[in-house]
């Protein structure tokens, strides 16, 4: 499993063949690295309400719970959106993602803005085959405010080569997060262990 | 009474001011997709304070109208309040204004809104109804203190667009916004133009409505019936013109995808109701087949489209209304009618003249309609981008990809809605929610793109 290079990756985005990759739109090729590429934050966010419960059981909590926790806000490109000390929310790339069956991504925090106190995720594990913008979990870990503008460049996209599937199409099937759009609500209600650990009362 | 004088002055004063808190209030939300809500909310919060400063100076004959107009500003806050982006599908407001302005001018601004009456709808300019309001209170208070008031904001023009509230996501229906602009055209051309053509109908009319008295009617109802027939037979005309212009205009703007949306549009209506009992509007069959024949943008299968699948079968998809438009009980139903008869024979005579001067309106360069044709290309690598899973926003090989124009985003997805085989009711609202989501991103996306990207000028050729 080799991190693929710049040739590779423009390769890749150019090929008309079944190993295309897409990340769309690309505003500058310039976003394209060495061996990654830059990702922008889109205008998409989801915030928590902690004011509304008293403690979240995500594991028992139903849908609609889950969702009276959260809240979308939209930032229009050319506003910002603050990011304090401390504070967790969920937000996604600009660009739309497909990947091939041959190819898998990471999606990691550009160093720049982890200098700043700027975490972008921890679980950004992209698999063959899907379709969709990417979300970040947002944290500030600093003890300053940010100040985030949707279009920004905040991560950066590595992409390695993957085992071929044994599915002719990857990714397909019943998935949580299907040709998300922006960023999606936590949906851990769905797993299909969700409650296995929990004793009943 | 001296007591009830006191009560209304102060009361009024308390409302007004109540009102300008309010309308700040609104104007303070940080989710408008565009600034033209919070323009709306300055100019009521300008023109209520203006009230509550002056109240006290108030000629007492006017003390009621002022409470009426302090209603209607109040009324009218209801469009910014629920233009925020949680109750509109946000993603494409700024590319859709942007869009339209190109073609009705940049001094146009709207607020797009949800409405529960099952509809798309546009106000008349708010800007100028103000002024209008204002002037009617002359010397008491006038539009230039109100303008005095609203700075830069007295220079625009400002409408509303509502849209059906349960339709909020359903992007492809919201190529009906083409139509709504139509009407802003559309009402220039009657300002401009309808009363030199009435007068040259007038004469014509009026034989036709005397032709109609029963021998022996006498002179005063002759003349009352005579007037309530040219009454009647105008409005039929004016509504008649408004509404084929805003169909065209449509058409102008989006080609095949105002016909496909008006189309699905109509299903939900009677297709020959009669206008005279209808408030004026055309029959459903009239108005398709009047925009399905080819007068203002030709829906035909150019040799060119022929390489691509899914655009010939949305083509076809299209011309199979023909078939629906062939019936003309539409007409049967307007030939009964002696009012509809005139009003129809007037629209049918002077159309071609009058979508004339509706295009001089626009920019020389704007005055060519869309022709999927010419577009086939895009349109075909967007219908195919649609097929993979992706939004359809731009098309090329990279690195040399191009931006994709709203009017072929919108064709691409009817063309992507239409042309697919449908196996079960899920199955089709399973497509759609997919469909609908590409198509939001990909409006959002190409917006930004020209705006902000390095490729911002896309190909039109």
């Amino acid at each position: 499993m080799s991190t693929l290079g710049r040739k590779e990756i423009e390769n890749r985005l150019s090929t008309r063949s079944s190993r295309r990759l897409t990340v769309s739109p690309l505003l500058f090729r310039r976003q394209i690295g060495d061996a990654s590429i830059d990702l922008r934050l889109g205008n998409q966010f989801i915030v928590f309400r902690h004011h509304t419960q008293a403690l979240m059981n995500p594991s028992i909590a139903s849908r609609v719970e889950l969702h009276r926790f959260q809240e979308r806000r939209i930032v229009m490109f050319g506003r910002k959106f603050v990011l304090h000390p401390g504070v967790l929310a969920l937000a996604a790339t600009f660009e739309y993602l497909q990947l091939p069956a041959d190819l898998e991504g990471q999606v990691e925090g550009r160093s720049s803005w982890a200098r700043l106190g700027l975490q972008i995720a921890s679980a950004t594990f992209v698999e063959p085959g899907f379709s969709g913008v990417v979300t970040f979990e947002l944290a500030n870990v600093g003890n300053m405010p940010l100040e985030l503008y949707p279009g920004t460049r905040i991560s950066q996209l590595i992409l390695r080569e993957a085992s071929p599937t044994t599915t002719r199409k990857p990714y397909a099937g019943a998935r949580k997060y299907k040709y998300p759009i922006g960023p999606q609500f936590s949906r851990v209600d769905l797993d299909y262990d969700a409650r296995l650990f929990i004793k009943k009362e | 009474m001296r007591l009830r004088r006191d009560i209304q002055r102060l009361e009024l004063r308390r409302y007004a001011r109540s009102l300008a808190t309010l309308a700040d209030d609104i104007k303070q939300a940080e989710d408008f997709p565009t600034e033209t809500a919070r323009d709306f909310c300055s100019m009521v919060h300008s023109g209520a304070a203006l009230i509550a400063e002056r109240i006290d100076s108030a000629p007492e004959d006017k003390l009621p109208w002022i409470g009426a107009l302090l209603g209607f500003l109040s009324q009218n806050l209801r469009y910014p309040e629920r233009s925020r982006m949680e109750h509109t599908p946000w993603s494409v407001i700024q590319s859709t204004e942007a869009f339209i302005q190109e073609h009705v001018g940049t001094q146009c601004n709207f607020i797009i809104r949800p409405q529960w009456r099952y509809n798309y709808s546009i106000s008349e300019d708010y800007v100028s109804k103000y002024k209008e309001l204002f002037d009617s209170l002359t010397p008491w208070i006038s539009a230039a203190d109100l303008g005095g008031r609203i700075g830069d904001v007295a220079n625009k023009r400002i409408y509303c667009i509502s849209f059906p509230r349960v339709e909020k996501m359903n992007i492809l229906s919201h190529v009906n916004w083409g139509h709504e602009v139509g009407h802003i055209l559309g009402s220039v051309w009657e300002r401009t133009h309808f009363s030199a053509l009435w007068a040259s109908e007038e004469g014509t009319i009026l034989a036709r409505a005397r032709s109609l008295l029963p021998t022996g009617t006498s002179s005063a109802d002759a003349n009352l019936k005579t007037a309530q027939f040219l009454d009647k037979t105008m409005m039929l005309t004016k509504r008649a013109f408004s509404e084929f212009i805003s169909d065209a205009v449509g058409m102008h703007l989006f080609g095949p995808a105002a016909f496909a949306s008006l189309a699905e549009f109509s299903c939900r209506y009677e297709l020959d109701h009669n206008p005279a009992e209808s408030n004026g509007y055309p029959p459903w069959r009239y108005r398709l087949r009047r925009i399905g024949n080819g007068s203002v943008v030709p829906i035909t299968l150019g040799s060119r489209i022929l390489w691509h699948r899914k655009l010939v079968r949305y083509i076809q998809w299209n011309r199979q209304w023909e078939a629906l438009t062939k019936d003309t009980t539409d007409q049967t139903v307007i030939a009964s009618d002696h009012g509809c008869q005139e009003a129809y024979r007037v629209v049918e005579v002077h159309w071609p003249d009058v979508w004339r001067d509706v295009l001089q309106q626009l920019d020389p360069a704007l005055r060519v309609p869309y022709d999927i044709t010419s577009r086939y290309a895009a349109v075909g690598a967007l219908i195919d981008r649609i097929g993979r899973g992706l939004p359809p926003n731009e098309y090329g090989r990279w690195p040399d990809m191009q931006p994709a124009l709203i009017a072929d985003i919108w064709n691409a997805a009817w063309a992507c809605k239409v042309t697919r085989s449908i196996s079960s009711a899920d199955d089709y609202e399973d497509h759609l929610r997919v469909l609908f989501q590409l198509t939001l991103k990909a409006i959002e996306a190409s917006h930004v793109q020209m705006t902000f990207g390095k490729k911002r000028i896309p190909d039109t050729t």
